[in-house]
Protein backbone atom coordinates (compact mmCIF):
# COMPACT_ATOMS: atom_id res chain seq x y z
CA UNK A 1 0.00 0.00 0.00
CA UNK A 2 1.26 3.60 -0.77
CA UNK A 3 2.30 5.87 2.13
CA UNK A 4 0.58 9.01 2.27
CA UNK A 5 3.71 10.83 1.41
CA UNK A 6 3.81 8.39 -1.53
CA UNK A 7 0.47 9.59 -2.66
CA UNK A 8 1.58 13.09 -2.34
CA UNK A 9 4.27 13.16 -4.03
CA UNK A 10 2.05 10.88 -6.67
CA UNK A 11 -0.54 13.80 -7.19
CA UNK A 12 2.14 16.33 -7.60
CA UNK A 13 3.07 14.39 -10.79
CA UNK A 14 0.06 13.85 -12.06
CA UNK A 15 -2.00 16.64 -11.09
CA UNK A 16 0.99 19.31 -11.08
CA UNK A 17 3.45 17.57 -13.58
CA UNK A 18 5.78 18.54 -11.12
CA UNK A 19 9.24 17.10 -12.43
CA UNK A 20 10.66 17.08 -9.48
CA UNK A 21 8.80 15.17 -7.87
CA UNK A 22 9.02 12.65 -10.95
CA UNK A 23 12.60 12.84 -10.24
CA UNK A 24 11.71 11.64 -6.69
CA UNK A 25 9.74 8.80 -8.07
CA UNK A 26 12.19 7.27 -10.25
CA UNK A 27 14.86 7.11 -7.91
CA UNK A 28 12.35 5.24 -5.22
CA UNK A 29 11.09 3.35 -8.27
CA UNK A 30 14.06 2.29 -10.07
CA UNK A 31 15.61 -0.57 -7.77
CA UNK A 32 12.12 -1.93 -7.59
CA UNK A 33 10.74 -1.91 -11.37
CA UNK A 34 14.54 -3.12 -12.13
CA UNK A 35 14.15 -5.97 -9.49
CA UNK A 36 10.75 -6.55 -11.57
CA UNK A 37 11.69 -6.86 -15.01
CA UNK A 38 14.70 -8.97 -13.38
CA UNK A 39 12.71 -11.82 -12.39
CA UNK A 40 11.26 -11.73 -15.83
CA UNK A 41 13.98 -11.67 -18.72
CA UNK A 42 17.62 -12.97 -19.09
CA UNK A 43 19.95 -10.13 -19.19
CA UNK A 44 20.62 -7.03 -16.35
CA UNK A 45 21.06 -5.28 -19.84
CA UNK A 46 18.01 -5.75 -21.00
CA UNK A 47 16.36 -5.02 -17.79
CA UNK A 48 17.81 -1.56 -17.41
CA UNK A 49 16.63 -0.56 -21.40
CA UNK A 50 13.26 -2.29 -20.47
CA UNK A 51 13.37 -0.44 -17.17
CA UNK A 52 14.43 2.99 -19.09
CA UNK A 53 12.01 2.88 -21.81
CA UNK A 54 8.82 2.33 -19.50
CA UNK A 55 9.99 5.69 -16.88
CA UNK A 56 10.51 7.05 -20.00
CA UNK A 57 6.83 5.73 -21.55
CA UNK A 58 5.03 7.24 -18.30
CA UNK A 59 6.82 10.77 -18.02
CA UNK A 60 6.10 11.51 -22.21
CA UNK A 61 2.59 10.28 -21.11
CA UNK A 62 1.94 12.48 -17.97
CA UNK A 63 4.38 15.56 -18.92
CA UNK A 64 4.27 15.83 -22.85
CA UNK A 65 0.74 14.26 -24.07
CA UNK A 66 -0.74 15.40 -20.40
CA UNK A 67 -2.96 12.37 -20.38
CA UNK A 68 -5.13 11.80 -16.65
CA UNK A 69 -3.17 8.86 -14.69
CA UNK A 70 -4.88 7.54 -11.86
CA UNK A 71 -2.53 4.68 -10.39
CA UNK A 72 0.85 6.30 -11.09
CA UNK A 73 2.75 2.90 -9.61
CA UNK A 74 0.19 0.40 -11.40
CA UNK A 75 0.82 2.26 -14.68
CA UNK A 76 4.54 1.90 -14.15
CA UNK A 77 4.07 -1.60 -13.57
CA UNK A 78 1.73 -2.31 -16.38
CA UNK A 79 3.94 -0.81 -19.09
CA UNK A 80 6.82 -2.20 -17.95
CA UNK A 81 5.14 -5.56 -18.06
CA UNK A 82 3.67 -4.72 -21.61
CA UNK A 83 7.12 -3.98 -22.90
CA UNK A 84 8.08 -7.44 -21.28
CA UNK A 85 5.54 -9.12 -23.17
CA UNK A 86 6.63 -7.12 -26.57
CA UNK A 87 9.95 -8.61 -25.72
CA UNK A 88 8.92 -11.61 -26.13
CA UNK A 89 6.46 -11.47 -28.86
CA UNK A 90 8.92 -9.67 -30.88
CA UNK A 91 11.98 -12.52 -30.80
CA UNK A 92 9.58 -15.07 -31.05
CA UNK A 93 9.44 -13.26 -35.03
CA UNK A 94 6.19 -11.37 -34.36
CA UNK A 95 4.16 -14.75 -34.07
CA UNK A 96 1.45 -14.30 -31.68
CA UNK A 97 1.49 -17.06 -28.75
CA UNK A 98 -2.26 -16.21 -26.84
CA UNK A 99 -0.20 -18.09 -23.85
CA UNK A 100 2.48 -14.62 -24.21
CA UNK A 101 -0.39 -12.36 -24.79
CA UNK A 102 -2.17 -13.54 -21.32
CA UNK A 103 1.29 -13.35 -18.90
CA UNK A 104 5.16 -13.03 -18.85
CA UNK A 105 7.06 -16.14 -19.13
CA UNK A 106 9.93 -16.69 -17.17
CA UNK A 107 11.07 -19.79 -18.51
CA UNK A 108 14.85 -17.94 -18.77
CA UNK A 109 14.25 -15.43 -16.05
CA UNK A 110 16.75 -14.60 -13.96
CA UNK A 111 14.82 -15.69 -10.59
CA UNK A 112 16.89 -18.98 -11.16
CA UNK A 113 20.01 -16.64 -10.44
CA UNK A 114 19.23 -16.04 -6.97
CA UNK A 115 21.46 -17.59 -4.42
CA UNK A 116 19.06 -20.07 -2.16
CA UNK A 117 19.42 -22.79 0.00
CA UNK A 118 17.93 -26.02 -0.30
CA UNK A 119 14.63 -25.51 0.47
CA UNK A 120 13.85 -22.07 -0.67
CA UNK A 121 15.63 -23.33 -4.14
CA UNK A 122 13.30 -26.55 -3.85
CA UNK A 123 10.10 -23.80 -3.40
CA UNK A 124 11.85 -21.69 -6.35
CA UNK A 125 11.58 -24.94 -8.41
CA UNK A 126 7.83 -25.87 -7.95
CA UNK A 127 6.71 -22.49 -8.79
CA UNK A 128 8.41 -22.80 -12.07
CA UNK A 129 6.43 -25.81 -13.00
CA UNK A 130 3.08 -24.07 -12.09
CA UNK A 131 0.76 -22.60 -14.68
CA UNK A 132 2.27 -18.75 -16.06
CA UNK A 133 -0.88 -17.12 -14.19
CA UNK A 134 -0.02 -18.66 -10.94
CA UNK A 135 3.52 -18.10 -11.55
CA UNK A 136 3.31 -14.82 -12.16
CA UNK A 137 0.66 -13.53 -9.52
CA UNK A 138 3.23 -15.68 -7.33
CA UNK A 139 5.80 -13.91 -8.08
CA UNK A 140 3.82 -10.59 -8.14
CA UNK A 141 2.56 -10.67 -3.86
CA UNK A 142 5.57 -12.39 -2.35
CA UNK A 143 8.85 -11.86 -4.48
CA UNK A 144 7.83 -8.16 -5.78
CA UNK A 145 6.11 -8.04 -2.87
CA UNK A 146 2.60 -5.97 -3.87
CA UNK A 147 -0.53 -5.87 -2.39
CA UNK A 148 -3.69 -7.33 -3.90
CA UNK A 149 -4.97 -3.25 -4.53
CA UNK A 150 -1.53 -2.90 -6.46
CA UNK A 151 -1.59 -6.00 -8.48
CA UNK A 152 -5.78 -5.65 -9.07
CA UNK A 153 -4.67 -2.71 -11.95
CA UNK A 154 -1.38 -4.60 -13.29
CA UNK A 155 -3.41 -7.46 -13.95
CA UNK A 156 -6.46 -5.84 -15.60
CA UNK A 157 -8.67 -7.71 -12.85
CA UNK A 158 -10.75 -6.61 -9.53
CA UNK A 159 -9.32 -7.33 -6.12
CA UNK A 160 -11.52 -9.95 -5.51
CA UNK A 161 -10.28 -11.79 -8.72
CA UNK A 162 -6.98 -11.34 -7.71
CA UNK A 163 -7.34 -12.93 -4.53
CA UNK A 164 -8.55 -15.72 -5.45
CA UNK A 165 -6.15 -16.26 -8.40
CA UNK A 166 -3.75 -15.72 -5.21
CA UNK A 167 -5.62 -18.17 -3.29
CA UNK A 168 -5.66 -21.28 -6.59
CA UNK A 169 -2.04 -20.46 -7.07
CA UNK A 170 -0.91 -21.09 -3.00
CA UNK A 171 -3.21 -24.15 -2.91
CA UNK A 172 -1.57 -25.74 -6.43
CA UNK A 173 1.84 -24.59 -4.61
CA UNK A 174 0.99 -26.39 -1.64
CA UNK A 175 -0.19 -29.56 -3.42
CA UNK A 176 2.37 -30.15 -5.82
CA UNK A 177 5.12 -29.48 -2.83
CA UNK A 178 2.99 -32.34 -1.06
CA UNK A 179 3.23 -34.43 -4.28
CA UNK A 180 7.17 -34.26 -4.55
CA UNK A 181 7.64 -34.63 -0.41
CA UNK B 1 1.76 -28.33 5.07
CA UNK B 2 2.82 -25.52 7.21
CA UNK B 3 1.80 -22.09 5.93
CA UNK B 4 4.82 -20.56 7.92
CA UNK B 5 7.12 -22.76 5.93
CA UNK B 6 6.01 -21.47 2.54
CA UNK B 7 5.91 -17.88 4.01
CA UNK B 8 10.19 -18.54 5.37
CA UNK B 9 10.97 -19.77 1.83
CA UNK B 10 8.97 -17.05 0.16
CA UNK B 11 10.91 -14.62 3.01
CA UNK B 12 14.52 -16.01 1.64
CA UNK B 13 13.88 -15.55 -2.22
CA UNK B 14 12.15 -11.99 -1.68
CA UNK B 15 16.00 -11.71 0.66
CA UNK B 16 17.85 -12.95 -1.80
CA UNK B 17 16.05 -10.97 -4.97
CA UNK B 18 16.44 -7.41 -2.14
CA UNK B 19 20.43 -8.50 -2.19
CA UNK B 20 20.48 -8.46 -6.08
CA UNK B 21 18.99 -5.09 -6.15
CA UNK B 22 20.72 -1.68 -7.76
CA UNK B 23 22.33 0.10 -5.22
CA UNK B 24 22.09 4.27 -5.24
CA UNK B 25 25.28 4.72 -7.62
CA UNK B 26 23.11 2.59 -9.82
CA UNK B 27 20.24 4.72 -10.07
CA UNK B 28 22.19 7.86 -10.15
CA UNK B 29 23.77 6.65 -13.42
CA UNK B 30 19.93 5.05 -14.58
CA UNK B 31 19.14 8.58 -13.92
CA UNK B 32 21.18 10.46 -16.38
CA UNK B 33 20.57 7.64 -18.75
CA UNK B 34 16.75 8.97 -18.68
CA UNK B 35 17.69 12.55 -18.39
CA UNK B 36 19.30 12.09 -21.58
CA UNK B 37 16.31 9.66 -23.25
CA UNK B 38 14.46 13.14 -22.71
CA UNK B 39 16.27 15.30 -24.30
CA UNK B 40 16.20 12.98 -27.35
CA UNK B 41 12.59 12.10 -27.08
CA UNK B 42 12.20 16.21 -27.41
CA UNK B 43 15.15 17.03 -30.13
CA UNK B 44 12.82 14.18 -31.93
CA UNK B 45 10.22 15.57 -31.62
CA UNK B 46 11.05 18.98 -32.36
CA UNK B 47 12.64 17.63 -35.62
CA UNK B 48 9.22 16.19 -36.86
CA UNK B 49 8.13 19.48 -37.41
CA UNK B 50 4.84 18.57 -35.31
CA UNK B 51 1.83 21.03 -36.95
CA UNK B 52 1.65 24.32 -35.37
CA UNK B 53 -1.44 25.23 -33.25
CA UNK B 54 -3.39 28.52 -35.03
CA UNK B 55 -3.29 30.12 -31.68
CA UNK B 56 0.77 28.97 -31.56
CA UNK B 57 1.38 32.73 -30.28
CA UNK B 58 -1.64 32.31 -26.98
CA UNK B 59 1.14 30.69 -24.16
CA UNK B 60 0.32 26.96 -23.14
CA UNK B 61 -0.84 28.03 -19.76
CA UNK B 62 -3.27 30.98 -21.02
CA UNK B 63 -4.50 28.09 -23.25
CA UNK B 64 -4.93 25.70 -20.81
CA UNK B 65 -6.98 28.45 -18.46
CA UNK B 66 -9.24 29.57 -21.66
CA UNK B 67 -9.93 25.66 -22.55
CA UNK B 68 -10.80 24.87 -18.46
CA UNK B 69 -13.21 27.91 -18.62
CA UNK B 70 -14.70 26.76 -21.65
CA UNK B 71 -15.87 23.39 -20.18
CA UNK B 72 -16.97 25.21 -17.35
CA UNK B 73 -19.18 27.35 -19.17
CA UNK B 74 -20.31 24.26 -21.52
CA UNK B 75 -21.19 22.16 -18.07
CA UNK B 76 -23.17 25.59 -16.23
CA UNK B 77 -25.32 25.81 -19.38
CA UNK B 78 -26.19 22.59 -19.10
CA UNK B 79 -26.75 22.15 -15.37
CA UNK B 80 -28.81 25.11 -15.38
CA UNK B 81 -30.42 24.26 -18.87
CA UNK B 82 -31.46 20.46 -18.28
CA UNK B 83 -29.66 18.73 -16.27
CA UNK B 84 -31.23 20.06 -12.82
CA UNK B 85 -34.65 19.94 -14.22
CA UNK B 86 -33.92 16.37 -14.86
CA UNK B 87 -32.22 15.08 -11.55
CA UNK B 88 -35.22 16.71 -9.49
CA UNK B 89 -37.69 14.61 -12.10
CA UNK B 90 -36.38 11.54 -11.98
CA UNK B 91 -34.83 11.54 -7.84
CA UNK B 92 -35.57 7.44 -7.49
CA UNK B 93 -34.25 6.08 -10.62
CA UNK B 94 -32.01 2.89 -9.23
CA UNK B 95 -29.23 1.49 -11.50
CA UNK B 96 -29.96 -0.08 -14.42
CA UNK B 97 -33.32 2.04 -15.44
CA UNK B 98 -33.36 4.30 -18.19
CA UNK B 99 -32.62 7.67 -16.83
CA UNK B 100 -30.20 6.40 -14.12
CA UNK B 101 -27.63 8.08 -16.16
CA UNK B 102 -28.90 11.14 -16.45
CA UNK B 103 -29.16 11.87 -12.18
CA UNK B 104 -25.69 10.58 -12.62
CA UNK B 105 -24.42 12.96 -14.81
CA UNK B 106 -26.08 15.99 -13.17
CA UNK B 107 -24.04 14.92 -9.92
CA UNK B 108 -20.87 14.87 -11.78
CA UNK B 109 -21.41 18.19 -12.72
CA UNK B 110 -22.36 19.56 -9.63
CA UNK B 111 -19.31 18.11 -8.45
CA UNK B 112 -17.27 19.71 -11.33
CA UNK B 113 -18.72 23.36 -10.36
CA UNK B 114 -17.77 23.13 -6.75
CA UNK B 115 -14.65 24.68 -5.93
CA UNK B 116 -13.14 23.80 -2.76
CA UNK B 117 -11.83 20.42 -2.80
CA UNK B 118 -13.55 19.96 0.91
CA UNK B 119 -16.90 21.03 -0.78
CA UNK B 120 -16.28 18.61 -3.41
CA UNK B 121 -15.23 16.22 -0.95
CA UNK B 122 -18.69 16.63 1.05
CA UNK B 123 -20.55 16.29 -2.44
CA UNK B 124 -18.73 13.19 -3.32
CA UNK B 125 -19.67 11.76 0.38
CA UNK B 126 -23.36 12.29 0.04
CA UNK B 127 -23.34 10.72 -3.29
CA UNK B 128 -22.13 7.42 -1.85
CA UNK B 129 -24.93 7.74 1.01
CA UNK B 130 -27.48 7.64 -2.13
CA UNK B 131 -25.25 4.48 -3.62
CA UNK B 132 -25.86 3.31 -0.39
CA UNK B 133 -29.81 3.81 -0.03
CA UNK B 134 -30.19 2.59 -3.99
CA UNK B 135 -28.49 -0.91 -2.69
CA UNK B 136 -30.61 -0.74 0.22
CA UNK B 137 -33.64 -0.76 -2.41
CA UNK B 138 -32.32 -3.09 -4.60
CA UNK B 139 -31.25 -5.83 -2.31
CA UNK B 140 -34.63 -5.73 -0.83
CA UNK B 141 -36.64 -5.91 -4.19
CA UNK B 142 -37.09 -8.64 -6.50
CA UNK B 143 -36.48 -6.00 -9.45
CA UNK B 144 -35.18 -7.56 -12.61
CA UNK B 145 -31.42 -7.35 -13.01
CA UNK B 146 -31.13 -7.30 -9.09
CA UNK B 147 -27.76 -8.51 -9.58
CA UNK B 148 -26.39 -6.05 -11.79
CA UNK B 149 -28.19 -3.39 -10.57
CA UNK B 150 -26.53 -3.67 -7.30
CA UNK B 151 -23.00 -4.36 -8.57
CA UNK B 152 -23.64 -1.04 -10.17
CA UNK B 153 -24.63 0.61 -7.69
CA UNK B 154 -21.35 -0.51 -5.60
CA UNK B 155 -18.74 -0.19 -8.15
CA UNK B 156 -20.55 3.72 -7.90
CA UNK B 157 -20.17 3.71 -4.21
CA UNK B 158 -16.65 2.72 -4.50
CA UNK B 159 -15.54 5.37 -6.61
CA UNK B 160 -17.42 7.98 -5.13
CA UNK B 161 -15.82 6.96 -1.69
CA UNK B 162 -12.35 7.21 -3.59
CA UNK B 163 -12.80 10.57 -4.58
CA UNK B 164 -14.04 11.39 -1.01
CA UNK B 165 -10.47 10.54 0.00
CA UNK B 166 -8.85 11.79 -2.62
CA UNK B 167 -10.43 15.16 -2.56
CA UNK B 168 -10.19 15.17 1.70
CA UNK B 169 -6.25 14.61 0.73
CA UNK B 170 -6.42 17.29 -1.85
CA UNK B 171 -7.84 19.88 0.74
CA UNK B 172 -6.02 22.85 2.31
CA UNK B 173 -6.01 22.91 6.69
CA UNK B 174 -9.32 25.39 7.40
CA UNK B 175 -12.18 24.77 9.85
CA UNK B 176 -14.00 23.27 7.14
CA UNK B 177 -11.98 20.66 6.71
CA UNK B 178 -12.01 19.51 9.88
CA UNK B 179 -15.62 19.09 10.06
CA UNK B 180 -15.64 17.11 6.51
CA UNK B 181 -13.35 14.73 8.15
CA UNK B 182 -14.98 13.96 11.23
CA UNK B 183 -17.98 13.48 8.79
CA UNK B 184 -16.45 11.11 6.63
CA UNK B 185 -14.79 8.96 9.48
CA UNK B 186 -18.47 8.81 10.86
CA UNK B 187 -20.36 8.56 8.03
CA UNK B 188 -17.85 5.31 6.63
CA UNK B 189 -18.28 3.23 9.06
CA UNK B 190 -22.15 3.58 8.39
CA UNK B 191 -22.27 2.67 5.17
CA UNK B 192 -19.39 -0.32 5.92
CA UNK B 193 -22.24 -1.46 8.02
CA UNK B 194 -24.83 -0.96 5.40
CA UNK B 195 -22.55 -2.75 2.69
CA UNK B 196 -22.22 -5.52 4.68
CA UNK B 197 -26.05 -6.17 4.94
CA UNK B 198 -26.24 -5.34 1.21
CA UNK B 199 -23.63 -8.15 0.58
CA UNK B 200 -25.82 -10.64 2.55
CA UNK B 201 -28.43 -10.33 0.20
CA UNK B 202 -26.06 -10.13 -2.67
CA UNK B 203 -25.06 -13.50 -4.48
CA UNK B 204 -21.52 -14.61 -4.37
CA UNK B 205 -19.81 -12.84 -7.45
CA UNK B 206 -21.10 -9.49 -5.72
CA UNK B 207 -20.46 -10.29 -2.45
CA UNK B 208 -16.56 -9.77 -3.76
CA UNK B 209 -17.29 -6.46 -5.57
CA UNK B 210 -19.10 -5.68 -1.49
CA UNK B 211 -15.96 -6.47 0.19
CA UNK B 212 -13.53 -4.55 -2.07
CA UNK B 213 -16.09 -1.36 -1.26
CA UNK B 214 -15.82 -2.22 2.41
CA UNK B 215 -12.02 -1.50 1.90
CA UNK B 216 -12.67 1.69 0.27
CA UNK B 217 -14.69 2.86 3.02
CA UNK B 218 -12.23 1.91 5.39
CA UNK B 219 -9.16 3.27 4.04
CA UNK B 220 -11.43 7.01 3.44
CA UNK B 221 -12.73 6.80 7.05
CA UNK B 222 -8.57 5.90 8.04
CA UNK B 223 -7.09 9.18 6.03
CA UNK B 224 -10.20 10.92 7.81
CA UNK B 225 -8.62 10.13 11.10
CA UNK B 226 -5.16 11.13 9.99
CA UNK B 227 -6.51 14.40 9.09
CA UNK B 228 -7.63 14.76 12.74
CA UNK B 229 -4.02 13.20 14.01
CA UNK B 230 -2.42 16.18 12.33
CA UNK B 231 -4.82 18.90 13.19
CA UNK B 232 -4.39 18.10 16.81
CA UNK B 233 -0.55 18.17 16.67
CA UNK B 234 -1.26 21.77 14.99
CA UNK B 235 -3.70 21.99 18.66
CA UNK B 236 -6.39 22.93 16.08
CA UNK B 237 -8.81 19.90 18.03
CA UNK B 238 -8.37 18.67 21.54
CA UNK B 239 -6.79 15.75 22.28
CA UNK B 240 -9.74 14.46 23.87
CA UNK B 241 -11.30 14.52 20.49
CA UNK B 242 -8.80 12.71 18.79
CA UNK B 243 -8.58 9.70 21.66
CA UNK B 244 -12.51 10.01 21.31
CA UNK B 245 -12.06 8.94 17.61
CA UNK B 246 -8.96 6.32 17.55
CA UNK B 247 -10.29 4.92 20.52
CA UNK B 248 -13.83 4.19 18.55
CA UNK B 249 -11.72 2.74 15.55
CA UNK B 250 -9.98 0.40 18.27
CA UNK B 251 -13.27 -0.88 19.60
CA UNK B 252 -14.77 -1.39 16.24
CA UNK B 253 -12.06 -3.21 15.19
CA UNK B 254 -12.28 -5.62 18.43
CA UNK B 255 -16.16 -6.23 18.16
CA UNK B 256 -15.54 -7.13 14.27
CA UNK B 257 -12.92 -9.52 15.48
CA UNK B 258 -15.33 -11.00 18.02
CA UNK B 259 -18.17 -11.55 15.47
CA UNK B 260 -15.23 -12.70 12.64
CA UNK B 261 -14.10 -15.21 15.48
CA UNK B 262 -17.15 -16.70 16.22
CA UNK B 263 -18.72 -16.70 12.34
CA UNK B 264 -15.43 -18.85 12.23
CA UNK B 265 -16.48 -21.36 15.28
CA UNK B 266 -19.52 -22.23 13.76
CA UNK B 267 -18.32 -23.59 10.83
CA UNK B 268 -18.63 -26.80 10.22
CA UNK B 269 -15.46 -28.85 10.03
CA UNK B 270 -16.10 -30.56 7.06
CA UNK B 271 -16.38 -27.76 5.02
CA UNK B 272 -12.58 -26.47 5.28
CA UNK B 273 -11.58 -29.30 2.90
CA UNK B 274 -14.13 -28.02 0.61
CA UNK B 275 -12.74 -24.25 1.11
CA UNK B 276 -9.05 -25.52 0.64
CA UNK B 277 -9.91 -27.95 -2.60
CA UNK B 278 -11.08 -24.35 -4.38
CA UNK B 279 -8.07 -22.50 -3.35
CA UNK B 280 -9.40 -20.95 0.10
CA UNK B 281 -7.71 -20.22 3.11
CA UNK B 282 -6.74 -23.25 5.40
CA UNK B 283 -8.20 -23.13 9.08
CA UNK B 284 -4.64 -22.66 10.43
CA UNK B 285 -4.23 -19.99 8.05
CA UNK B 286 -7.21 -18.76 9.15
CA UNK B 287 -6.83 -18.45 13.18
CA UNK B 288 -3.36 -17.24 12.83
CA UNK B 289 -4.84 -14.65 11.05
CA UNK B 290 -7.43 -13.90 14.04
CA UNK B 291 -4.17 -14.13 16.07
CA UNK B 292 -2.55 -11.74 14.02
CA UNK B 293 -5.24 -9.33 14.46
CA UNK B 294 -5.63 -9.54 18.07
CA UNK B 295 -2.36 -9.19 18.33
CA UNK B 296 -2.07 -5.64 16.23
CA UNK B 297 -5.53 -4.69 18.27
CA UNK B 298 -3.56 -5.35 21.34
CA UNK B 299 -0.53 -3.21 20.12
CA UNK B 300 -2.71 -0.61 18.98
CA UNK B 301 -4.10 -0.40 22.26
CA UNK B 302 -0.95 0.25 24.16
CA UNK B 303 0.22 2.18 22.01
CA UNK B 304 -2.78 4.22 22.88
CA UNK B 305 -2.56 3.85 26.16
CA UNK B 306 1.14 5.34 25.94
CA UNK B 307 0.08 8.28 23.95
CA UNK B 308 1.00 7.11 20.57
CA UNK B 309 -1.99 7.78 18.59
CA UNK B 310 -0.33 7.85 14.72
CA UNK B 311 1.19 4.28 15.94
CA UNK B 312 -2.26 3.22 17.30
CA UNK B 313 -4.05 4.36 13.89
CA UNK B 314 -0.77 1.96 12.26
CA UNK B 315 -1.59 -1.01 14.09
CA UNK B 316 -5.56 -0.44 13.09
CA UNK B 317 -4.98 0.00 10.26
CA UNK B 318 -3.34 -3.55 9.85
CA UNK B 319 -5.66 -5.15 11.76
CA UNK B 320 -8.46 -4.19 9.74
CA UNK B 321 -6.79 -5.66 6.57
CA UNK B 322 -6.53 -8.81 8.54
CA UNK B 323 -9.99 -8.39 9.27
CA UNK B 324 -10.99 -7.64 5.61
CA UNK B 325 -9.24 -11.06 4.66
CA UNK B 326 -10.96 -12.66 7.38
CA UNK B 327 -14.25 -11.59 6.21
CA UNK B 328 -14.19 -12.64 2.83
CA UNK B 329 -12.86 -16.25 3.83
CA UNK B 330 -15.82 -16.67 6.23
CA UNK B 331 -18.24 -15.03 2.98
CA UNK B 332 -16.67 -18.29 1.08
CA UNK B 333 -17.67 -20.59 3.39
CA UNK B 334 -21.10 -19.11 3.50
CA UNK B 335 -21.39 -19.65 -0.11
CA UNK B 336 -20.26 -23.51 0.23
CA UNK B 337 -22.86 -23.88 2.84
CA UNK B 338 -25.43 -22.37 0.97
CA UNK B 339 -24.26 -24.73 -1.92
CA UNK B 340 -24.45 -27.72 0.47
CA UNK B 341 -28.12 -26.23 1.74
CA UNK B 342 -29.75 -25.99 -1.95
CA UNK B 343 -27.87 -29.98 -2.82
CA UNK B 344 -29.82 -31.07 0.35
CA UNK B 345 -33.61 -29.41 -1.34
CA UNK B 346 -32.30 -31.14 -4.59
CA UNK B 347 -31.27 -34.51 -3.22
CA UNK B 348 -34.46 -36.00 -2.17
CA UNK B 349 -36.57 -34.80 -4.83
CA UNK B 350 -33.80 -37.04 -6.95
CA UNK B 351 -34.49 -39.83 -4.94
CA UNK B 352 -38.59 -39.66 -5.53
CA UNK B 353 -38.17 -39.57 -8.91
CA UNK B 354 -35.52 -42.63 -9.34
CA UNK B 355 -37.75 -44.35 -6.69
CA UNK B 356 -41.07 -43.37 -9.18
CA UNK B 357 -38.84 -44.94 -12.19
Amino acid sequence: MRSFIQKIRDFRIIKLRDQDAYAEFYREEHAHIIQFVKSRVDRVELAEDLANEAFLEVWRYIFRERQAVQHLQALLFTIVRRLVIDHYRKRKGNEVDPEIMETVPDSRSMLKELELDEEAGSVRQVIESLRDEYREILTLRFVDELDIREIAPILNKSSGAVRVLLHRALSALRKEIGNRK
Amino acid sequence: MRDEWLLQQFKKMNQAYRASAPTKADTEVAYTRFLRSIEQYDAATHESGSSQSLFFFVPQLARATIRGAAVVVVVVMLVVGTGAAMVSAFPNKLPGDFFYGVKLAAERAQVSLTFPAEGKARLELEFAGRRVEEMATIAGSSITNRDERLAEAVAKFRSHMEQTESQLKNAGRAQAVLDIAKTVDRKSVEYGAALERAGVEASGAIREDVRDAQDVAQSASIAAVTILLEEQREGRISLEELQRTVRAKLWELESALQVVAYRLATIPGDAYPEIEAVGGPTLVSLYQDVNTARGELEAGKDFFAHGGYDAALAHYRTGVGLLNHLTWATTMYDNVLAERKTAAVVTPEMDETESVE
